[in-house]
Order: structure tokens, then C-alpha cells, then sequence
């Protein structure tokens, strides 16, 4: 069973990286070095966004500007037969894909929105939606959208693009870390494989005195708040809320055993730095995307044969990071509902299951999660 | 494959335009206080002190 899973998660892997590559805190600091660039740009893109209306009446043709993110090469099949089925269940519809490289779609997008010839239908990363967003840039969803259409995805993915009251985007597909582990460092050790940090740091320093390996690798500080339960900021978002005594306590445990030398004292979260101690063997655990799980085939094929796979370790709010795409609808779209219907369409449990057997990645509806391709295959994940 | 995991887990999002800052804000206690060996509560005041300045000027 464990080798037909990592088959399969192998071939999800590579879908992974060629979809998004966000899965990594490094990806994550790269996108927001970009959404900073972009700020000042996209500010400048509200008078466009105002000026737009909606231009679809009944019986009128509309065409819809779809941009995605890296698919046509590997998917151009898939979305060409997805927009065909779309043109004919609705005459008069006309979708026009575009491609972007992942590199481009920021910049290309607010060039696109200032030069007032903005996409309908953008797939974007959450950070830059909420850069957007915060712009008044991007319709809300809670407000066009309709409550048949809101209803179909998974609460907190929808929750993930939400300021205020408003919702900027459909949550596409996502990948969730997963947990890599070293099967042989616990065999050595003869422990167990923890489910939490409360019990991975308790058992961290007896695990290293038996194998001479880390037992894991503290995520961001960032990070660990939002595992922890920990507010970053207050409720209404004017102010840190971070500094409390049981933050305090927090940083004092792993400052304890950071000190002791049994877990990494620096460059948490940080991938590359993770993946290459669990190349080496000297750490026992690795969460991250799928997209981890090729590289270690490559660059460590003994140590891949000793992976095992798990679900991430959890604080106390028992949820682990899930980095979503999305698709959005800019202000400056003329056509909000046509563009609103078809991001529902190309996102809706038919269209996510379809496309998640096309490349094995992970739904954002409820209902497709909860398909039978998902939940029999393995009790593992 | 089982995509439990995608119900048991999150985007993590403030829910504000500027968390990349926020985020870079944050991690800068931990660096302080672990890496550096700073004091603890010293690191979160100064943490605490740069993400308010952040969100003052988003207002």
C-alpha cells in the first residue's frame, strides 16, 4: 500500500509543481516580494475598476477573458474540452483562454486592468488576491455571487480570500502538506510517529539521542501561531494580538530544546533547508506539498525508499497549511455575472473531481473531496 | 489518494492586503528570540510594536 501511494502521490507531485509551486515557504517569500512590486501599480487601476459595468443582457453574446497559470502545456486537452462543454450548455458564450506563465500573472494583470482590457476570470494565488482586493480591485463574491454558487466549497477554503464581509474568489484546486517521514530513523528509535507538536517536542530529544536525528523541524513562527490557535491579530484587524503569555510560553518551549541542540535552531520552514537534513537523514520528518516527494526520489533514492507518508503534525487547532490557487473576477470586468457563472463552472465539484483524476491534486468543494476516488483509495491521508 | 487533508487544513490568511509584511513582521520574533538568543518577550514587543505600525498605515 505505502508504495502505491507514493506512486500515486509521485505523479501528484509533479502535477503540483507544474500547477503552482506554492507549496514552499520560499515560493511564499517570492510572491510577496512580487505583490509588493505591484501595490503601487495596482492602485492605479481603481478608475478602471469603477468605470466597468456589466454588459450582458439577455440574449446578447458575451465573450469571457479566461487567464490560468502554467496549464496549457500539460492540460490544454482538459480545458479545451472543459470551455467547449461550457460554449455549448450556454449559446452565446465565448471563452477565450490564456495561458501565463506563473512569473508574469501579477504584472500582466495590472498592466491588463490599468490598460483597461482586464480578464474576466483570473487564477490567482491568495496573497495576490487580497493585494487586490484590498485595492478594490476584485468583485465580492459574497455580494454576486449567488448563494447556490457560495455554497458548494469547503468553509475555510472560502474563507481564505475574505475581508470583512467580502469574498474575492472562488478557491480552486490546493495543496496541502502532507507529512514525509524516514520509517527507518523510527524503526532505529523503535517510537512511534507523533500526530501533534505537543508530542513531537516531547519526544524530540529522546529520538535524537537515539538516532542523532532531528525529529522535526519547527514551521515559520507565522505559521505556528495560526497551528497553535494563536490570534496574530485582533478581531477587527487594527491591531497585533500576538503578544500574550502563552506566546511567550510557546517560543520558551522551543527555545528550550533548540538550546538542547534536538531540533534545528535555525531556518524553520524553510524547504530547501528541510529537504536537504531528510536527504541526508539526519531529520525524520518533513511536511510539505507533494511537490517534496520527487525531488527525494531524485536527489536521495535510498532515503525514498524509507518514506513513509502521514497526515501533517497539528498544534491545537488541529489544521495544517493548505496553499490555494484561485479564480477571481476583477471590477473592470464587464461582464461580472457571465464571468461569476464560469469561474463556479470551471470550479464546481464536477469540473474539480474531473480535473483532480486528470492530475491528482486536491479539491476545494466539499463534495468533491468527499468523492470515493478520494476516500477509498487509502486510510492513510 | 485521500483528500482528507484538504479538510483538515487552511490557507493561513490574515484577511488584509498586506500579510506578506505582517507575516515578515512576525517571523522576526523568532529570530530574535531563538536564533539570536534574544530575550523572549523582548523579541514580541518589538514584533508586537512593527505589526502595529504596519496596520496604521494600511488604515
Amino acid at each position: 500500500m505505502k508504495k502505491k501511494l507514493l506512486s500515486v502521490l509521485l505523479c501528484a507531485s509533479m502535477a503540483v509543481s507544474m500547477l503552482a509551486g506554492c507549496g514552499s515557504s520560499n515560493e511564499t517569500d517570492t510572491s510577496a516580494d512580487n505583490s509588493s512590486s505591484n501595490e503601487t501599480t495596482a492602485a492605479g487601476t481603481e478608475t478602471a475598476a469603477t468605470a466597468a459595468t456589466d454588459n450582458q443582457t439577455a440574449g446578447e453574446p458575451v465573450t469571457i477573458e479566461f487567464w490560468t497559470i502554467d496549464l496549457k502545456a500539460a492540460f490544454g486537452d482538459f480545458f479545451n474540452d472543459m470551455i467547449a462543454q461550457y460554449e455549448s450548455e450556454n449559446p452565446g458564450v465565448t471563452v477565450n483562454w490564456t495561458d501565463v506563465p506563473y512569473g508574469d500573472i501579477q504584472s500582466k494583470l495590472v498592466t491588463a486592468v490599468a490598460g483597461g482590457t482586464a480578464p474576466d476570470v483570473v487564477n490567482l494565488n491568495t496573497q495576490f488576491t487580497l493585494t487586490l482586493a484590498g485595492q478594490g480591485a476584485l468583485v465580492d463574491l459574497n455580494k454576486e455571487a449567488t448563494d447556490e454558487q457560495k455554497s458548494i466549497y469547503i468553509p475555510d477554503l472560502w474563507d481564505s480570500a475574505k475581508i470583512g464581509d467580502s469574498v474575492y474568489a472562488f478557491p480552486w484546486y490546493a495543496s496541502p502538506d502532507i507529512m514525509f517521514y524516514n520509517q527507518s530513523l523510527f524503526d532505529e528509535a523503535g517510537m512511534e510517529v507523533p500526530s501533534t507538536f505537543d508530542e513531537a517536542l516531547q519526544e524530540a530529544e529522546e529520538f535524537y539521542n537515539k538516532t542523532g536525528a532531528y525529529l522535526f523541524m519547527p514551521d515559520e513562527f507565522f505559521n505556528i501561531l495560526f497551528e497553535e490557535g494563536i490570534d496574530v491579530l485582533n478581531a477587527d484587524k487594527t491591531a497585533a494580538a500576538f503578544n500574550t503569555q502563552e506566546t511567550v510560553d510557546l517560543l520558551s518551549k522551543y527555545k528550550e530544546y533548540t538550546e538542547k541542540g534536538v531540533i534545528p535552531k535555525t531556518k524553520w520552514g524553510d524547504w530547501d533547508e528541510m529537504l536537504k537534513l531528510f536527504e541526508s537523514g539526519k531529520l525524520a520528518i518533513v511536511s510539505s506539498s507533494g511537490s517534496s516527494l520527487s525531488r527525494i526520489k531524485d536527489e536521495a533514492p535510498d532515503i525514498y525508499e524509507t518514506v513513509g507518508v502521514s497526515t501533517p503534525l497539528t498544534g491545537k487547532n488541529g489544521l495544517s497549511r493548505n496553499p490555494l490557487m484561485n479564480l477571481v473576477v476583477p471590477q473592470a470586468s464587464k461582464n461580472h455575472e457571465a464571468a461569476i457563472a464560469f469561474a463556479n463552472y470551471v470550479t464546481n465539484d464536477a469540473n474539480q473531481l474531473a480535473f483532480c483524476k486528470e492530475v491528482s491534486i486536491f479539491p476545494s468543494t466539499t463534495a468533491a473531496s468527499e468523492d470515493p476516488y478520494f476516500t477509498s483509495d487509502t486510510e492513510t491521508l | 489518494m485521500s483528500a482528507k487533508a484538504s479538510l483538515t487544513s487552511k490557507d493561513f490568511s490574515l484577511g488584509i492586503g498586506d500579510q506578506s509584511n505582517i507575516q515578515t513582521a512576525v517571523d522576526k520574533a523568532y529570530e530574535s528570540a531563538i536564533t539570536n538568543g534574544d530575550d523572549i518577550q523582548a523579541a514580541l514587543d518589538q514584533a508586537e510594536a512593527d505589526v502595529n505600525a504596519i496596520l496604521a498605515e494600511l488604515e
